[in-house]
C-alpha cells in the first residue's frame, strides 16, 4: 500500500468515525441508560468499523498491486 | 549497510516532511470537528480538552435557532446554476478558442486578465448594478438584484468563466481535429459535431471545471456578504452570523462550519476518480 493511498483511506475512515458519532448521537444514544456508557460504546464501535474499513482498503490496494504486477511479468514473459 | 541508513533516512525524512504538511491542512478540519460536538464548557479552555462528552447541542442550535439549512438551500440553488451556466457558456467559448483560434489569442488573454485582479476590487461596481437592477420591474421579475439570488449566480458565472474557459481550451486542444473532419464527412453539421463527438470526448475536463467552479462557488464569502442581507444568503454568510454582539459562539460556528463543509467534501470524495483522470486527461501528448 502506497502512502498515498493509506492517506486517502485514513482520511475516508476518519469521516466514517465522524459520521458514526453523528448517528450514535442523534439516533442511538437515547437507548442508553448511562451516557458514559453510551460514549464508551460508541468509540469502540466508530473505531472498529474506522479500522476495519482501513484494513479492507488495504488488502484490497495489496491485491491490486499483486494483479498489476502478474499482469506485467505476463507480459514481458510473452514479450521474451 | 551505511548506504541503506542514508536512503532510510532519506524516505523517512521525505514522508515526515509529507505528514508536516497534510498536518497542516487537516489538523484545521479535525479541530473543527471536534469542537462541533464539545459542550460548551469545553471549547474555550486551555490546555485543549480532547476527552469530553459528545454532544449535538451545537447542530442543534444551529440547524433549528438558527435555520442553517436555509443557508444550505440557498448555496446549493446558487452554486448549482452558477455551475451549470459557466459549464456550458465556458464550453462552447473555449471551444471556439481551442478550435477557430477566435482573436488570436489576444481576447483569450484579455478574459484572463479579469482573474489578475482581487474581487474586493470589483464588488462596488457590483453592488452599485445589482441595486440599480433590483428597482427595475426586469430585475425583481428576474430575481437579480441586492439579496436575490440572481446577483449571486451572474456574480459567481463572471468571476469563475475566465477560469472554466482556461481550464477548457487545453482540454479542447488535446482532442484531435481529425475526428471532427470525419465526422464533418459523415455529414454531421456542426452543432451535432460539437454534441456527439467533442464534448463526450471532452467529459472529463468539463466535469473537473464543473466540480472545481461548484467548489469555488460553495466557499465564496466576498460577493455573498456584500451582495446578501438574509434572503439569498449562503453558508459563508451564515457561519459568520454567530459572530454575535454577546461574543462569538464557537460550538454552533464549529457546528455550522463542519455542516458546510462536509457535503462539498462526500461530493468530492466521490468524484475524486474522475477528478484525477480529468486533470490527467491529455497529459500525455503522443
Amino acid at each position: 500500500m502506497s502512502f498515498s493511498q493509506a492517506w486517502d483511506a485514513g482520511f475516508r475512515a476518519l469521516l466514517l468515525y465522524v459520521g458514526i458519532v453523528f448517528v450514535w448521537l442523534g439516533l442511538i444514544e437515547g437507548l442508553f441508560s448511562s451516557q458514559s456508557t453510551s460514549v464508551v460504546v460508541m468509540n469502540v464501535v466508530a473505531v472498529a468499523i474506522a479500522v476495519a474499513f482501513f484494513l479492507r482498503a488495504r488488502r484490497r490496494a495489496v491485491a491490486e498491486r499483486a494483479r498489476a504486477e502478474a499482469e506485467v511479468r505476463a507480459l514481458v514473459e510473452e514479450h521474451i | 549497510m551505511l548506504q541503506r541508513d542514508s536512503s532510510f533516512a532519506k524516505e523517512a525524512l521525505r514522508y515526515g516532511l509529507i505528514v508536516l504538511v497534510l498536518g497542516f491542512i487537516v489538523f484545521p478540519i479535525f479541530w473543527m470537528i471536534v469542537t462541533s460536538f464539545k459542550p460548551a464548557a469545553d471549547i474555550m479552555v486551555s490546555p485543549p480538552r480532547f476527552l469530553f462528552t459528545p454532544t449535538l447541542e451545537n447542530y442543534y442550535h444551529a440547524i433549528y435557532d438558527k435555520n442553517f439549512l436555509f443557508y444550505i438551500k440557498n448555496t446549493l440553488f446558487i452554486s448549482v446554476a452558477s455551475t451549470i451556466l459557466v459549464v456550458v457558456a465556458g464550453s462552447l467559448a473555449a471551444y471556439s478558442f481551442a478550435r477557430y483560434n477566435v482573436g488570436d489569442g489576444h481576447i483569450l488573454f484579455f478574459i484572463l486578465s479579469t482573474k489578475m485582479f482581487p474581487a474586493i476590487a470589483v464588488i462596488l461596481p457590483y453592488f452599485l448594478i445589482f441595486r440599480d437592477i433590483g428597482k427595475t420591474d426586469a430585475g425583481r421579475f428576474l430575481g437579480i438584484g441586492l439579496d436575490q439570488p440572481g446577483a449571486l449566480i451572474i456574480s459567481y458565472t463572471m468571476f469563475n468563466l475566465p477560469f472554466a474557459i482556461w481550464l477548457l481550451v487545453s482540454f479542447f486542444q488535446d482532442i484531435p481535429r481529425e475526428l471532427e473532419h470525419s465526422a464533418r464527412l459523415d455529414g454531421l453539421s456542426r452543432l451535432k459535431v460539437l454534441r456527439k463527438v467533442v464534448f463526450p470526448l471532452a467529459a472529463p475536463g468539463i466535469a473537473v471545471t464543473g466540480v472545481f467552479t461548484l467548489i469555488f462557488c460553495w466557499n465564496e464569502f466576498l460577493f455573498a456578504y456584500i451582495l446578501t442581507r438574509k434572503a439569498a444568503s449562503t453558508v459563508t454568510v451564515g457561519v459568520e452570523s454567530f459572530f454575535t454582539l454577546q461574543g462569538i459562539l464557537w460550538g454552533p460556528v464549529a457546528a455550522a462550519a463542519t455542516i458546510s463543509v462536509l457535503p462539498m467534501m462526500v461530493f468530492v470524495l466521490a468524484m475524486q476518480r474522475y477528478m484525477v483522470r480529468g486533470l490527467t486527461f491529455g497529459a500525455v501528448r503522443g
